[in-house]
């Protein structure tokens, strides 16, 4: 007979944590989704549309400058990642009620089709980010012409 | 110390609301914008994230100690676009917190800028906590 230590705290919480992390990753592998959800504490609304010749991200970052945020593209992986930082916080602010999230975020978007990465353009306004993915060529649908 | 009951209760009614009429299969809910409130010495501020709001839509009104704030932003899709990811709602969104008495009403300011609207609201004179010396 064996005896198992079950107060093992360290090993316990690394179980945890690398069960979460496989749950992360089916969840992300289900919806298409490659970020690591566990190491974002907000996660900022995404919408992705596509044309006939160019993909449309919007993300929705109100109050997150533009200096915070990074874009990369990997693999055809476009990733948005960066941190809203609290407004200058003055000590003597008494909150009364608090519903704004605020840190680090990161969202990856595996994109439908090819895109020509060295053609990505992103503009800020309002507090949406806006990034258009030109489409590579050999991923424009194109129409096919019967021959009779 | 801070012997003083909050001077601000905020009453939420959390209307989210859709443009009138049915929500059509393109138009998502738009949800209750996070709202932080905060008190300074001679002021509140109300902070709402409202990021891509149709400007002219947003509205703030102060009735009967009751702050509302409404705006609006619309989602057009045109013809021939496929959505493959939708998570940012259009609509309607409506607000509204209930002020203590003491607001200077002519002197509320309002800017947008970000995507977040922030509303300062001047305390009244007598409303502004004040500190009390002690005669020996």
């Amino acid at each position: 007979m064996s005896l198992v230590k079950l107060n093992q705290r360290g090993d316990l919480f690394a179980d945890l944590a690398q069960m979460q992390k496989n749950m992360n990753r089916m969840f992300s592998t289900f919806w298409g989704e490659d970020g690591d959800w566990s190491l974002s504490s907000w996660f900022p609304s995404v919408d992705i549309s596509e044309g006939k010749e160019e993909f449309v991200v919007n993300v929705e970052l109100p109050g997150v400058s533009k200096n915070d945020v990074k874009i990369t593209l990997h693999e055809n992986v476009l990733t948005i990642s960066g941190e809203k930082k609290h407004e200058s916080e003055s000590k003597d602010r008494n909150y009364h009620r608090v519903e704004r999230s605020f840190g680090s975020f990161s969202r990856s978007f595996r994109m439908p089709s090819l895109v020509k990465g060295d053609k990505i353009d992103a503009r800020y306004k309002d507090g949406i980010l806006t990034i258009n993915l030109p489409k590579a060529e050999e991923a424009k649908s194109k129409e096919i012409e019967i021959k009779f | 110390m801070n012997t003083l009951a909050p001077l601000l209760r905020t009453l939420d009614y959390g209307m989210n609301r859709l443009a009138d009429g049915l929500p059509d299969a393109r138009r998502g809910m738009a949800r209750r914008p996070a709202t932080d409130i905060y008190e300074e010495r001679d002021a509140f501020t109300v902070r709402l994230e409202a990021p891509g709001m149709d400007r002219e839509t947003l509205k703030i009104t102060l009735e009967n100690g009751i702050l509302s704030v409404r705006g609006d932003r619309t989602n057009n899709i045109a013809d021939g676009i496929r959505m493959h990811r939708q998570e940012i709602g259009a609509g309607e969104f409506c607000r509204t917190f209930k002020l203590t008495s003491g607001i200077e009403k002519d002197r509320i300011e309002a800017s947008y800028k970000d995507g977040l609207l922030t509303i300062r609201l001047p305390k009244a004179e007598e409303a502004r906590t004040r500190e009390i010396e002690i005669k020996f």
